[in-house]
């Protein structure tokens, strides 16, 4: 068993975000990302977007990454307890990730001032992967 | 672009929970489903596993069906509210003809877990969420 996040972080470019409301019900979100360290997820959204009202409330978030295509037996995934916040330092390691996944570049102007979106990190806190008999182990992050 | 939720549904069989509990702390977990309507999704899982103990303590769920693996921009997604609980043992055929009523009941580990979910949302093309209904 691989217990390395790593792969599954360069492999899968949408987590899952579950953040929960003021009034305590839990939100699910797709969210594209970046990781330079399996330990600092990096991603943009809008402030008035449901999670990241969610997190200006509540920091806790809970994250989860696999791939929502393969078979029921050879799944893995990378589970993860954060705190996250808006950041206005690191946009340019996410426009890095961003670009060697293919994509577009990002600029600090694009998180900004009247741009509609804001960078947002999560520091994980606590890590799990799924071990033989599917049980969750949980992983040292260095 | 297509926003049926039963059709979405269909295409993907992991759905990702996001659960809360006692204390309002999330949890998300990725959960193999079956969805026999759009408003009835149906798993299996251990009830002592952290998502099934946070439905014990708050039933209230967000479910999130979705490609992980496209590009950054094709993503397509559905949302959902719904509210979950351990479920007659008798309704896994809907969930999976393989599975028996013995397999959900004691002595076995697992149990039958269904969400009955209210509302729908789909990504729209401004990466906005739009309320949808079942066609």
């Amino acid at each position: 068993m691989n217990l390395d996040p790593r792969e599954l972080l360069a492999s899968i470019r949408y987590m899952t975000l579950a953040t929960v409301g003021a009034d305590g019900r839990p939100w699910a979100s797709p969210v594209w990302y970046a990781a330079p360290a399996p330990s600092e997820l990096l991603w943009v959204s809008q402030p008035g977007a449901r999670h990241s009202r969610n997190i200006a409330n509540r920091p806790e978030v809970a994250i989860v990454i696999f791939d929502s295509t393969v078979p029921n037996e050879d799944a893995q995934a990378v589970y993860m307890e954060a705190t996250a916040s808006q950041t206005g330092e690191g946009v340019e390691r996410l426009s890095a990730a961003s670009v060697s996944a293919g994509g577009e570049p990002w600029t600090a102007a694009e998180v900004t001032g009247s741009a509609k979106h804001r960078l947002y990190r999560a520091d994980v806190t606590r890590c799990w992967m799924l071990g033989a008999e599917e049980e969750r182990v949980e992983v040292k992050l260095v | 672009m297509e926003t049926d939720p039963g059709k979405l549904l269909a295409a993907i069989r992991y759905m990702t929970l996001a659960t809360a509990d006692e204390d309002g702390r999330p949890w998300a977990s990725p959960v193999w489903f079956a969805a026999p309507a759009a408003d009835e999704l149906l798993w299996v899982s251990d009830p002592s596993a952290r998502h099934s103990r946070n439905i014990a303590a708050r039933p209230e769920v967000a479910i999130a069906v979705f490609d992980s693996t496209v590009a950054e921009g094709d993503a397509w997604g559905l949302y959902m509210e719904a509210t979950a609980a351990e479920t007659d043992a008798a309704a896994v055929g809907r969930f999976d003809e393989d599975w028996t009523i013995e397999d959900v009941t004691a002595p076995a580990k697992h149990r039958l877990y269904a969400a009955n979910v209210r509302r729908w949302w789909v990504l729209g093309p401004r990466d906005e969420r739009i309320e949808v209904r079942p066609g």
